[in-house]
């Protein structure tokens, strides 16, 4: 068993979470906060297309972001004439894939949290003379962060889970697309069971252990609250 | 100084009402808020604060435009420079006592904490959450956070609402120091008679249906005050005997009242006397304070 995809999926999964998090709290904050109700329906818009990667099968939008990052596509051809750069079979093309398939994993809990703090709150820090910006930093994020962790812990799970996208848009290269999932799966097609127990085995204890560190992280976040 | 020439609709889809305002405060004013449930008080402190906009009309404070629909244009609530005290207090739950007051200041000053800590009597209790305090600490606390910023316009949503009769009294002292101390120009939201002439220097009465009236406390509340409904401190000016009565003058908040009493009534009072005033309709009955006897 190579070490290799295991570590390629946890700089897969570290990159796509620290992108969804620049992402995904500037876009929560819009659509909790900042956006006037004349915007409504243009909200709702934004946030059913970001949940669709929830339901919608991972290979209907690997097959979307394969042909538009063909360079036979308009958009394939311009990125690689203009700047260069070729996302189909690449391991930036998966970053981009996994932050679009993992985006409501991280958007939806922030949302949950954003939308519990009471709006009172937010409206005496403007009244404090503080800017949107100190507002988002000072008192909306603190008071998020069991929605905060959630959101980072989820995302970097799925994006380790990942396998329909990764398979569609990455395909199988060792050392720049061959992640964890897709080395089990080659592994089976190969009728290697050993070495695919191997990586099931370690792909099921990383998930034990991040769904039960999120728990511990939560109740140490709840009774850091409880003390306030 | 403030402008206040709105309109604005308010109320559940089914039962529209029309708030309309027009108003204009000197510097350093106090203008209380008084009227039923949902006619539009707490509104009015929000379109002012910029939380909200009217439908239609103008807010100018100090010659700068606030707000003015007609032309989509709203100076956002943090560049107003105004201290807010919400009816619930809104305290950041996550912040200790001083954090608050940090995050309150418009420019880092150490000592300006240490001031509003001493003045508010908030020091023993500096690194408290707010949970931690009790409901007259959370109050000076919210006073406290939104004086801090040296406001150039103060808002006070019913801030003692919540408290009993004798921490609501030391706070309404508290507060007249605070307005003859700095002279903020305030908007306070109140349905308490006694802290209406104790503290404001005219009154805006909004009502359900028709104008919402303008005048001092003297001129508004006195005449329509029932019975026994309303006890106010005052403190004897003037003792002006004539043929069968005496005429008392009487020093009540910003406001000075006159009323007829007996003269066994005067023989208990003299001047600069602190006296409970009864009110009982257009006419009031004097008892010495017991506090100052």
């Amino acid at each position: 068993m190579s070490w290799q995809p295991f570590w390629l999926t946890a700089q897969l999964a570290a990159l796509t979470t620290l992108l969804l998090l620049l992402l995904c709290i500037p876009l929560a904050w819009w659509l909790v906060w900042v956006a006037p109700a004349r915007q409504r329906r243009r909200k709702v818009l934004v946030e059913v297309l970001c949940t669709l990667p929830l339901v919608l099968p991972p290979t209907v939008l690997g097959f979307y972001l394969l042909l538009a990052f063909s360079p036979a596509s308009w958009f394939g051809h311009w990125l690689q004439q203009t700047f260069s750069l070729r996302l189909a079979f690449s391991f930036s093309g998966l970053v981009i894939g996994s932050v679009l398939f993992s985006l409501p994993f991280m958007l939806q809990p922030l949302l949950g949290g954003f939308r519990q703090i009471p709006a009172a709150l937010i409206e005496a820090s403007r009244c404090c003379g503080k800017s949107e910006w100190i507002t988002l930093w000072r008192v909306l994020l603190p008071l998020s962060r069991p929605a905060l962790l959630a959101g980072v812990v989820l995302s970097f799970a799925h994006t380790v889970g990942e396998f329909g996208v990764v398979l569609m848009l990455g395909g199988n290269i060792p050392g720049e697309t061959r992640v964890a999932s897709i080395a089990l799966y080659q592994e089976v097609e190969a009728l290697n069971y050993a070495a695919a127990h191997r990586y099931a085995l370690a792909l099921v204890v990383f998930a034990f252990v991040v769904l039960l560190g999120l728990r511990w992280l939560q109740q140490a976040s709840a009774r850091r609250q409880d003390r306030h | 100084m403030l402008q206040i020439h709105i309109e604005k609709s308010i109320g559940p889809q089914h039962q529209r009402q029309q708030l309309a305002i027009d108003v204009e405060l000197a510097a350093g004013e106090v203008l209380a808020l008084s009227g039923p449930s949902g006619v539009g008080k707490t509104t009015l402190l929000r379109l002012i604060a910029g939380l909200e906009q009217p439908d239609a009309g103008t807010i100018h404070f100090a010659d700068t435009l606030w707000s003015d629909p007609a032309n989509h244009y709203c100076l956002p609530t943090a560049k107003r420079r105004i201290g807010f005290v919400f009816q619930d207090y809104a305290l950041f739950p996550h912040l200790t006592v001083t954090e608050q007051l940090r995050y309150g200041q418009r420019r880092t000053d150490p000592a300006g904490i240490t001031y509003w800590l001493d003045r508010l009597e908030l020091h023993a209790h500096r690194d408290h959450y707010p949970v931690q305090l009790s409901g007259g600490q959370r109050q000076r606390l919210a006073l406290a956070r939104a004086l801090i910023g040296e406001p150039q316009l103060l808002l006070l949503d019913e801030p003692l609402s919540a408290l009993d009769a004798g921490l609501r009294q030391d706070l309404q002292t508290l507060l007249t120091q605070i307005f003859l101390d700095r002279r903020i120009t305030t908007v306070l939201v109140s349905h308490d008679a006694g802290e209406i002439f104790r503290l404001a220097d005219r009154l805006l009465q909004l009502t359900e249906s028709g104008p919402a009236r303008l005048g001092t406390p003297t001129e508004l509340l006195l005449g329509s005050l029932t019975p026994g409904r309303c006890t106010l401190h005052a403190t004897v000016l003037a003792l002006q005997p004539s043929a069968v009565m005496v005429t008392a003058v009487l020093s009540i908040g910003h406001d000075r009242i006159t009323t007829l009493i007996s003269p066994g009534e005067a023989a208990s009072l003299h001047i600069g006397m602190s006296v409970l005033v009864e009110l009982n309709g257009t006419s009031a009955v004097l008892r010495p304070h017991k506090a100052a006897t």
